[in-house]
């Protein structure tokens, strides 16, 4: 679920119909289940989706133990009215813990020389940023902030690849055609160097990666969303979404994905979770009201028991301010609490949708 | 009392009081120093303008831009961008290409003047990357979904908000030979506190400019900025040296500083010459303030003496005046700056109209008052007028204490030296000397006739010491004609010998019209040089080029189908196809233009310098090249030149030098078919045609136009009026200053009399009571007004022959390269003289009609 | 010298139709009162002094009666000229034609000569050139600095200046000569000289002379001694 949907595409609402058609009305594909998919060829880009994104996240640590949360994210988005159709957008995230310093930048760039990703494998460029999957099937992301920072990291799957949704298919509402292909790298061992103003500070840690391609993304009546991926020290993981309703309410088509140690993934549905607010967090920025953190509640698959965990984010301020595209969101990293405040985790937070109307600050 | 309060207690009970009781000649003299600040002042703001608009668009979105690179010739291949990208790695820097090209309004009239329909600078930019810009704008609220509807829209532009035109309306452009209709899609968005873009650029998505100008996968520059942070300074310098390092000769990479810098030096002899002519007023103006100042001091001599005798020492005397003078300078100043900065507003024009012509594109429509010029104005005026009020001052300052004043003190000889015949003949040879001296050579090919300079000004400070004792001996020329009349007698009497007032008023003309006649000469000369210049190379019946080139910048071209169809019409003999393409040589900016040399050789049509050649660009490896290429570049008939092209760089044999009078940058011909090979571009600038029956060439004319929307067309004659008219145009601000040079040495005559008048308002008595008329007055102050001012033109006529050989061959040949006939313009010195007299003649009159009333200056 | 009072004014010397009647003179500057209605009269070879403490008027008067300066109100008849109603030209005229001035700081113009500057008032009235330069060289050694003819006022003498002035007052022939202080900026033998030669002159041509002085031996050469106080005339001397 990443907020940049809403951002690139102006969403088509038609008719609601019982199984998604092949396209959308402007010719885009669209999810069909069952679909078989081929690595690495479906790391690339599918430019037959109208809209695209590779989305990593994670936590970082220096050899003095010092702690960074890390966000690199490229969108790519068919626009049918630029001349050779697509748009590039990407956006880098750095928060240094010890100082609670958050810096981000946005980045847009017209398909063509300055931004690509190509087809058959990842090789995802925007600008000085790229992402890029070698031979070996390492992933090397290369990303810089504001001049303030800059990392090279080198990624390794040690988990292997998730489907999420149904028959590989992720419903996002009512409409069947608000749905992706929701691939991900639930844990990727992490080594690289990050410059931070004079510092060169090798690091290592855990990243996540999303890889979700979509034609058609929020339903009518949906204002937001809040997702979060959880890495957890039990060796699993786990990935959840409320959809949320102008009333309000979570939307049915809610998910919260577990995935176990040997990978195998086990989805309920929003009846079985709650993702709820845990106080509030005024942004100066943007003058939004973000939820502090969240609370998840659900039967935790390994104990069969109940569980409430608590997402706290390591920093208030966590905001990207939308300078290029206006929209503002929230998307930061967090610890997870269990009932007894044991740490027993980290997590990435998403939160969209809190500065309003999003659709209308769109069109 | 201490010094200070002193100072001021004789500030405001004498100095003042003086200016309070005398206002009209305080306002006359600080009118005169502010008419010379104002002139200087207004050719400064204007030079800033025409600079400024120089700058890139980029300026008015963001911030300046770091370095920039470009191709030193033609354009760039949009391929070198990935790789460039490539080179920069993770560097965080931003990367803007661009497109660039002139369009105009269509004509309303195809008789209209050339450079009369309003040009624009259409820039393409990628309006999506653009926006990356926003991430550097952190002082103010970024601008969002500005460019909404430009994108995708091969017809959308972005206009100032100062065109007439408004979003959502059509604008009707010539890109090109196409006449176009574009859609406003919005306003150029201004940065915070920064000044709106300028009406005169036009910005479009990068794509369209490309799809619209047929220049797919081309682009003129791109421009680089490194994006703000921490060591920034380091960040560029490292960014520079990459994109350098990775050029190898296909690009050239050029700092903003270095873009600006060459903007300036471009323009810089131009401009340089316009600050010097801007500076005559003034410096005439010293020499008027210095005699006010002096003449003030002899008439407050008792004053001083008195205040001498009362005890206020030599030096509290002298910074008084010191004082007064400075005063002068700062209200003069002021008002000068205020005045200028409204006469800036007109100068700008006329000064971007001369660079549009000339150098480069540019958008200035106006003047801001810019604080530091001011500053600096302010400063020059206050120094001069101190400078000016020095010798005043020490006089007052040596003013024994209650000295005796003498009935008969009159008026000094004047400055030394401003008599020495020895210091006259001195300047002169040390002026001649000077001539022979070769020009400066700065980077970037321009070269300052430093020699020429320092002689000009040798030789009218010794035209200034030759009209004193022309003075003096015109004055004992004409001393019998006392005879006949009291009145001539005693006109004549105060010529000789002249006092240091009268020899500074003949002085101060003399400059002035020196300059102005020795300009006068050298725009004569070359208004003649170019009609024979004109005679030869015009020869053809018909000269089409797109509607849009309306002056040397122009970047507006005929399209290969366009040009085929116009010359394989069965009317036409014979056709020449004209392409251009700017180049950079190693010392500067010039032009490579293709021509079909055939034509020429079969037309003669070249004016050639040093012979015709033997060998053609047609035939080998051979160029021919200007006068003024070969002044700026050094090089030689004979010598082998290295041009580069895009497919490398060719090396050929100059075979001749031709004269152009129509650029300063010079140019290399080379033959139109090597042209299109290297250049890959068939497009052209301009086609010359010969016609089978020269006698249908307006009904031809009228046919074409009527097909061709897109065109202009001038017949043999047309083209030859447009251009003499464009040549006088160029010049007409030079016209200006000269005029305002005039007008105030002609009004320091007036005060120089006003002063001598006063200084002898004990005679003026006298005369009244031996029975003199205020009318006879009036006529004798006329016929000393008119004597020294003959004085004044005599001197500064024979000054301005000196000058005009000097100009034409010495100045003008060291800056812009031209050989230029010597020719004087008689009429137009007769009718000088005949204004200067008059106005003189005019003024003295006043002035003693004025002298002849002031009230009797008798003691009981 | 014997002192007479203002019934004994009219004296028998002079009975010729005066050559200057004024009558009623009134001036003021800045609403400051400079004349209060003064009489006088002038005949032909008379020499009048006119006496009086600095700011009574003296000086004033004098102007009006060359018409340098103009009357708030009176009449002034100089040579059947009415000089209270003239226009600025015909007043210069009227001076240039009949009046000569002498002036306490001689007031010749620097630029001339000595010659040159007693030659102007005949170039003035159109006098030919022979004549000029006969009555030039005659008044030069008349008034004794022929050997300085040509020397300009700066290279000369006050007693010389004087002279020259005094040459130039005359050299028109006017009926009138109006004398400002004339020995006030001369040394004693100097001054003696200066006046001697005025009464030799003024008897010679008949010119009368209007003499303002603080002095009593130019006093003593006038026929008459006027006593000015707040521009009024106070008492009338009669010289012996």
């Amino acid at each position: 679920m990443k907020p940049m949907r809403p951002l690139l595409c102006l969403v088509t609402l038609f008719a609601t119909a019982l199984a998604a058609p092949p396209t959308t009305p402007d010719g885009y594909a669209l999810p069909q289940p069952g679909r078989e998919f081929v690595f690495p060829r479906d790391h690339g880009s599918h430019p037959e989706f109208k809209i695209e994104w590779w989305y990593l996240t994670g936590h970082l640590y220096a050899e003095d133990g010092r702690r960074f949360g890390l966000q690199a994210t490229f969108f790519r988005r068919a626009d049918g009215t630029a001349e050779k159709g697509n748009i590039y957008l990407a956006h880098m995230a750095l928060l240094d813990v010890k100082t609670g310093r958050f810096i981000h930048q946005e980045r847009l760039n017209r398909a063509g020389w300055d931004a690509s990703a190509a087809i058959g494998s990842l090789d995802v460029k925007c600008g000085p940023w790229s992402l890029r999957m070698d031979d070996a099937g390492l992933i090397h992301v290369i990303g810089s902030i504001r001049a303030e920072a800059s990392f090279e990291l080198a990624l390794t799957p040690i988990k292997p690849l998730v489907v999420f949704g149904e028959n590989g298919v992720s419903r996002k509402g009512a409409d069947p055609s608000a749905a992706s292909h929701y691939l991900t790298f639930p844990r990727l061992e992490t080594r690289g160097t990050l410059s931070l103003g004079k510092e060169q500070l090798p690091v290592r840690g855990e990243m996540w990666m999303d890889h979700e391609m979509s034609s058609s993304q929020l339903d009518e009546g949906q204002v937001g969303w809040d997702w979060a991926c959880l890495q957890l020290r039990d060796g699993r993981e786990a990935m959840v979404y409320r959809m949320r309703r102008k009333d309000g309410t979570t939307d049915p088509f809610s998910t919260l994905a577990w995935i176990d140690p040997a990978g195998a993934v086990q989805q309920v549905g929003a009846k079985d979770f709650t993702l709820m607010p845990n106080g509030s967090w005024r942004s100066a920025q943007s003058g939004a009201e973000y939820p502090s953190g969240v609370v998840l509640s659900a039967i935790d698959p390994s104990s069969g028991k109940r569980v409430q965990w608590k997402l706290v984010p390591l920093a208030k301020d966590q905001e990207l301010h939308g300078r290029i595209t206006g929209i503002a969101y929230w998307e930061g990293a967090c610890r997870i609490l269990d009932e007894q405040e044991n740490e027993i985790g980290s997590a990435f937070l998403e939160l969209t949708g809190y500065t309003g109307d999003l659709k209308r600050s769109l069109r | 009392m201490n010094e200070a309060g002193l100072l001021r207690l004789l500030l405001r009970k004498f100095t003042l009081r003086h200016w309070r009781r005398g206002p009209g000649q305080a306002v006359l003299l600080v009118m005169i120093l502010a008419l010379g600040v104002a002139v200087y002042f207004s050719i400064r703001l204007a030079n800033r303008a025409v600079l400024a608009s120089f700058e890139r668009f980029t300026d008015v979105l963001t911030h300046e831009t770091d370095f920039v690179v470009s191709a030193p010739a033609g354009s760039l291949p949009e391929t070198i961008l990935p790789e460039l990208r490539a080179a920069l790695g993770a560097r965080p820097v931003h990367m803007i290409p661009v497109i660039e090209t002139t369009a105009a309004r269509p004509r309303s009239d195809a008789n209209a003047e050339i450079g009369s329909a309003e040009t624009f600078r259409l820039i393409g930019i990628d309006l999506i990357g653009i926006q990356n810009l926003r991430e550097e704008d952190t002082s103010a609220e970024p601008i969002r979904e500005t460019w909404a509807g430009g994108v995708g829209n091969l017809n959308a532009i972005f206009v100032s908000p100062a065109l007439t035109e408004q979003p959502g309306d059509r604008l009707p452009l010539l890109i090109d030979d196409r006449l176009v209709s574009l859609e406003i899609a919005g306003h150029i968005p201004a940065r915070t506190n920064e000044p709106a873009a300028p009406a005169s650029i036009i910005i479009m998505d990068l794509p369209a400019a490309q799809a619209i100008t047929e220049r797919r996968g081309q682009i003129d520059r791109v421009e680089f900025l490194v994006e703000s942070g921490p060591d920034r300074a380091a960040r560029r310098a490292e960014a520079t040296k990459i994109v350098t390092d990775a050029a190898q000769g296909r690009w050239r990479v050029e700092t903003s500083a270095d873009r600006r810098e060459s903007g300036a030096m471009m323009t810089r002899a131009f401009r340089l010459n316009l600050t010097v002519l801007s500076l005559i007023a003034l410096l005439v103006g010293l020499y008027l303030i210095y005699q006010a100042l002096d003449g003030a001091v002899l008439r407050r001599r008792q004053e001083i003496a008195i205040l001498r005798s009362l005890g206020v020492e030599e030096r509290t005397i002298q910074r008084a005046w010191l004082l007064e003078s400075l005063l002068v300078g700062a209200v003069g100043g002021t008002l000068g700056a205020l005045l200028g900065w409204a006469g800036a507003q007109f100068a700008v024009r006329f000064v971007g109209r001369t660079v549009n012509a000339l150098y480069f594109a540019n958008s200035a429509d106006s003047a801001h008052l810019h604080f530091g010029e001011f500053a600096w104005t302010l400063v020059l005026s206050i120094a001069a007028s101190i400078a000016a009020g020095w010798a005043p001052a020490r006089t007052a300052a040596q003013m024994p204490p209650a000295q005796m004043i003498g009935r008969y003190h009159t008026a000094g000889p004047g400055p030394r030296l401003l008599r020495s015949r020895t210091l006259a003949v001195a300047l002169i040879v040390l002026g001649a000397l000077a001539a022979k001296l070769p020009a400066l050579h700065l980077a970037g090919g321009t070269r300052v006739a430093l020699g020429g300079f320092f002689a000009a000004g040798a030789w009218l400070f010794a035209g200034g010491i030759v009209s004193g004792h022309l003075l003096r001996g015109l004055g004992a020329l004409v001393r019998p004609l006392g005879n006949l009349s009291p009145l001539a007698r005693l006109a004549v009497s105060h010529l000789s010998p002249p006092s240091g007032r009268h020899r500074l008023a003949a002085a101060s003309l003399a400059c002035a019209i020196a300059m102005t006649a020795g300009m006068a000469i050298l725009v004569g000369s070359f208004e003649r040089t170019m009609q024979q210049w004109i005679a030869t190379t015009f020869q053809a019946d018909l000269y089409i080029s797109s509607a849009g080139a309306q002056s040397a910048s122009s970047q507006n071209r005929m399209m290969p189908a366009t040009w085929q169809r116009l010359a394989s019409d069965p009317a036409v003999a014979d056709a020449n196809v004209l392409h251009a393409a700017d180049v950079v040589f190693p010392g500067g900016k010039s032009m490579v233009i293709g021509v079909n040399t055939q034509f020429d050789r079969q037309q003669g049509t070249v004016a050639w310098l040093g012979g015709t050649p033997t060998q053609w660009p047609d035939e080998g490896e051979f160029t021919f090249v200007s006068e003024a290429f070969v002044e700026r570049f050094g090089t030689q008939r004979g010598d082998l030149l290295n041009v580069p092209t895009p497919s490398g760089t060719r090396a050929l044999r100059v075979a001749g030098v031709f004269a152009d009078y129509g650029s300063e940058r010079g140019s290399v011909l080379i033959d139109r078919a090597k042209f299109v090979e290297w250049f890959r571009e068939d497009a052209a600038r301009t086609v010359i045609v010969k016609l089978r029956d020269p006698a249908v060439a307006e009904s031809l004319r009228t046919k074409w136009l009527a097909e061709n929307p897109g065109l202009q067309i001038f017949t043999n004659a047309h083209l030859r009026t447009e251009v003499l008219r464009i040549f006088r145009q160029t010049f007409s601000i030079t016209y200006a200053l000269e005029a305002i040079g005039v007008c105030v040495a002609v009004l320091g005559l007036a005060l120089t009399l006003i002063s001598v008048l006063l200084d002898r308002q004990a005679d003026l008595t006298t005369l009244r009571a031996l029975g003199v008329s205020r009318r006879g007055m009036a006529i004798s102050a006329a016929m000393e007004g008119l004597g020294t001012a003959l004085a004044g033109l005599l001197a500064g006529l024979a000054a301005s022959l000196l000058l005009g050989w000097l100009l034409i061959h010495v100045i003008n040949k060291q800056t812009f390269g031209w050989t230029l006939l010597l020719a004087v313009p008689w009429p137009a010195l007769v009718l000088l003289a005949v204004l200067v007299l008059s106005a003189a003649l005019i003024a003295a009159a006043i002035v003693g009609y004025w002298g002849a009333g002031l009230p009797a200056d008798r003691e009981e | 010298m014997c002192v007479t009072f203002l019934q004994n004014m009219s004296q028998p010397h002079f009975t010729a139709e005066p050559i200057v009647r004024a009558s009623g003179l009134r001036k003021s500057y800045e609403g400051r009162g400079i004349l209060h209605g003064i009489d006088l009269t002038l005949a032909p070879g008379e020499r009048v002094a006119l006496m009086g403490p600095s700011g009574s008027g003296k000086t004033t008067l004098l102007n009006c009666l060359g018409g340098v300066d103009r009357l708030d109100g009176g009449e002034i008849v100089l040579c059947g000229e009415p000089l209270h109603s003239l226009g600025s030209e015909a007043l210069a005229g009227v001076r240039r034609k009949f009046i000569g001035t002498i002036f306490q700081f001689f007031h010749l113009l620097p630029t001339l000569s000595a010659a040159e500057n007693i030659e102007f008032p005949l170039q003035l009235l159109g006098v030919a050139r022979r004549e000029r330069e006969s009555r030039v060289k005659e008044l030069l050694e008349r008034v004794g600095i022929a050997h300085r003819a040509h020397a300009f006022p700066g290279q000369l003498s006050g007693g010389e200046m004087q002279r020259a002035a005094i040459a130039r007052a005359l050299v028109h022939r006017p009926r009138v000569l109006l004398a400002d202080e004339p020995t006030g900026n001369l040394d004693s033998a100097s001054g003696e000289r200066i006046l001697a030669l005025l009464r030799e002159l003024s008897d010679e041509t008949q010119t009368a002379l209007l003499l303002v002085t603080h002095s009593d031996e130019a006093a003593a050469i006038c026929h008459r001694v006027l006593h000015l106080r707040d521009g009024a005339l106070v008492s009338e001397t009669t010289n012996a």
